[in-house]
């Protein structure tokens, strides 16, 4: 058996003193926290045969005391500024804590509301069906954890039938050491209604944290969010992330997560297309260096018929850093016509670095187009040759070649805000 | 130009090229031609520094004008930097890099090496669309990645393209005519002739004689299992193409 979650120090320095989270947290979510608190208690820690945590070693984080930030303080430092960005509605998430007050540019974001505090809490009670699901792939225990301890919601709507042509920016800053942060932030795009968001997930270097968003999207009928994240964590930190969405008929989501991982990295992307027509873009791209790690879990449910997934996933390594993907797609007995498309590929550009990769189809309806696969190679020397013979040194055909690797996945970024966001140095 | 001496080459355990001799000097065009197997191809890669293929004895002096390099000892790009092309006879696709960006790099490459200012983007297209219009290229192929989704005709092309735009000292063409119909071949000759100056040489090596109909040699050698047998004038081309290469591999006639 493996050791209770109650008895690390983990635990005892973000849950010994439970009575302290309850301050200005409405009765209704304070009812959820109490069970989770039940649960956590005595819960067990993911043991290497429980298959989500497989490849993604969790004792480094069980052994390390972390401290929850609850107050803003300190300048933020000079070299975040450029993540800010002109034309954009740009919220800062200072250590866990959404920083200063969010004003709406211009008529751009005109039927855009972006909610904290109360507000925001009113917001999520609303949408209490979604807020209460505990999704299946990351594992129960951080979707407590996230619902036990955060305290600071965003919540980002978006009225009927409006197109917001602007980006909305977030940008989550960790620089205190050993910070435990816990974003929660839902985005509710309403019938017929679009929006883009970026978030970028920023650190000082070499901070030890644990970063633990979710986030929560809902797409009514007709509704498209072209979506962004960008995570540029510190070697030492950790950054477990949800993002959780539910899609209703014929809604339409393009999502693309980039990262240069960190100590431990892991994105959960849980897709529910339950409305008939809905199509969702997930792709992904990571540049590891070092030892870095980064680990995506996707699940893609398609409930309704005619319904559309493809994700493209890939990975260029260096040293000795390691990957994984786990990539799930279940398809329902009622959603015929499906069809899913997944992808995962693998550059590996040392002998040191690992992969491992798992692409998994589950597939009950009968009328359906899904195909799947997975690559792991190396630096093709054919190309490279080539590219020699034409007066360009091997240093910068390799570079050409991971570019033209990595580019094919930022080319699928359609929106021009979203991807300039997503690239700009 | 070039000038082989005694060279044995070697791919994954097999000797190919087994005391090949060629000489070559500016201004000439020289064609090689010789059956399946003979080491044609493998010449054209032991030239052009694939690392895949090992020199076990002799050498190449290469002299692109005043110097003579002992082109052997050269990093690849280091003998395309002195002028030394390969027209590949299956050119390699390289997914996600664009044509246009490549030939930019490429030839800024080379500037850069020569201690010339390189080109900036806009210069460089003007520069690009000339060369295109050698060889009746439209703008479509170089905003694709490289060869990437080209027909065979038009990767051929793509390579004549690469030798327009990089204009070297001595340009080796290998079966560039393989998997060309009539039309096309006649395409990409007729761009290889408008590269063909007194200054620089070139090197054919082709499997048929149809193409030395429209790029004229000076020179053809057979080569038969990796030397050189026979060499002669144009008009050895032609006899090739009407008895085979039978009657030089075996001369003493058809006993065994």
């Amino acid at each position: 058996m493996e050791p209770l979650l109650s008895s690390t120090a983990f635990f005892s320095s973000l849950l010994g003193d439970d009575h302290k989270l309850q301050s200005g947290i409405p009765q209704w979510i304070r009812d959820y926290r109490r069970g989770d608190l039940d649960f956590l208690a005595t819960a067990r820690l993911p043991s290497f045969k429980d298959e989500e945590w497989l490849y993604t070693p969790l004792s480094p984080l069980w052994r390390q005391p972390l401290k929850l930030v609850d107050r803003l303080d300190g300048v933020l430092p000079d070299q975040f500024k450029k993540y800010f960005i002109e034309d954009a509605v740009n919220i800062l998430i200072y250590n866990g804590r959404i920083a200063g007050d969010i004003t709406l540019p211009d008529q751009s974001f005109t039927g855009v509301s972006i909610e904290k505090g109360d507000a925001a809490f009113k917001r999520l009670e609303a949408s209490r069906e979604y807020f209460s699901t505990l999704t299946p792939n990351d594992s129960p225990l951080f979707g407590r954890l996230n619902r036990v301890l955060f305290s600071d919601p965003l919540v980002i709507s978006v009225g009927r039938a409006v197109t917001s042509p602007g980006l909305i920016n977030i940008v989550n800053i960790i620089t205190s050491p050993d910070a435990a942060v816990f974003p929660r932030i839902m985005i509710k795009v309403n019938e017929g209604a679009s929006l883009n968001v970026v978030q970028s997930y920023l650190s000082i270097p070499d901070i030890a944290y644990l970063d633990l968003p979710v986030t929560d999207i809902v797409l009514d009928a007709g509704a498209r969010l072209d979506y962004g994240e960008r995570h540029l964590h510190s070697t030492a930190g950790t950054h477990i992330g949800a993002v959780r969405v539910w899609q209703k008929k014929d809604s339409t989501l393009r999502s693309c997560i980039l990262s240069t991982g960190a100590g431990i990295f892991r994105s959960n992307v849980n897709v529910i297309l339950e409305g008939q027509g809905a199509s969702a873009e997930i792709n992904g791209l990571h540049s590891l260096q070092g030892e870095a790690h980064a680990d995506s879990h996707t699940y893609l449910e398609h409930v309704a018929p005619n319904t559309t997934s493809n994700q493209l996933y890939k990975c260029v390594l260096e040293g000795e850093s390691h990957s994984v993907f786990h990539g799930r797609v279940f398809v329902h007995r009622e959603a015929q016509q499906t069809n899913s498309y997944q992808l995962n590929k693998n550059l590996l550009l040392s002998r040191e670095c690992r992969v491992d990769t798992k692409p998994q189809l589950e597939i009950k309806a009968d009328d359906v187009k899904c195909t799947h696969g997975a690559t792991i190679g190396q630096m093709d020397e054919d190309q490279l040759f080539y590219l020699q013979t034409r007066a360009v040194s091997r240093d910068e055909a390799v570079r050409m070649l991971v570019r033209g690797f990595m580019d094919d996945v930022l080319s699928r970024v359609q929106n021009p805000l979203v991807r300039e966001a997503l690239t700009q140095e | 130009m070039l000038t082989i001496n005694d060279l044995y080459a070697s791919v994954e355990g097999t000797q190919i090229l087994k005391g090949l001799s060629l000489k070559i000097n500016a201004g000439e065009v020289h064609a090689i031609m010789g059956p399946n197997g003979s080491g044609k191809s493998t010449l054209s890669k032991i030239l052009a520094g694939n690392p895949q293929y090992t020199v076990d004895s002799g050498s190449v002096e290469y002299d692109p004008g005043g110097r003579s390099i002992k082109l052997l000892e050269l990093d690849p790009d280091i003998r395309a930097k002195e002028g030394l092309f390969l027209a590949f006879q299956y050119p390699v696709e390289v997914p996600g890099v664009p044509t246009s960006m490549f030939l930019r790099s490429s030839y800024n490459a080379v500037c850069r090496y020569h201690g010339v200012e390189e080109m900036d983007p806009l210069d460089f297209d003007v520069f690009l669309h000339e060369k295109m219009k050698l060889l009746d290229m439209d703008d479509k192929f170089i905003d694709r990645a490289v060869n990437v989704d080209f027909s065979g005709g038009e990767k051929k092309r793509n390579e004549i393209l690469q030798m327009a735009v990089l204009n070297p000292r001595l340009a080796v063409l290998d079966e560039t005519d393989s998997g060309l119909d009539v039309d096309s071949m006649r395409l990409v000759a007729s761009g290889v002739n408008k590269l063909r100056t007194k200054k620089n040489a070139m090197l054919v090596i082709t499997h048929y004689q149809r193409l030395l109909d429209y790029i004229k040699p000076d020179f053809v050698h057979v080569l038969c299992k990796g030397r050189i047998i026979k060499s002669g004038g144009p008009e050895l081309a032609l006899e090739v193409e009407s008895r085979g290469y039978d009657w030089l591999i075996n001369p003493v006639g058809g006993l065994r």
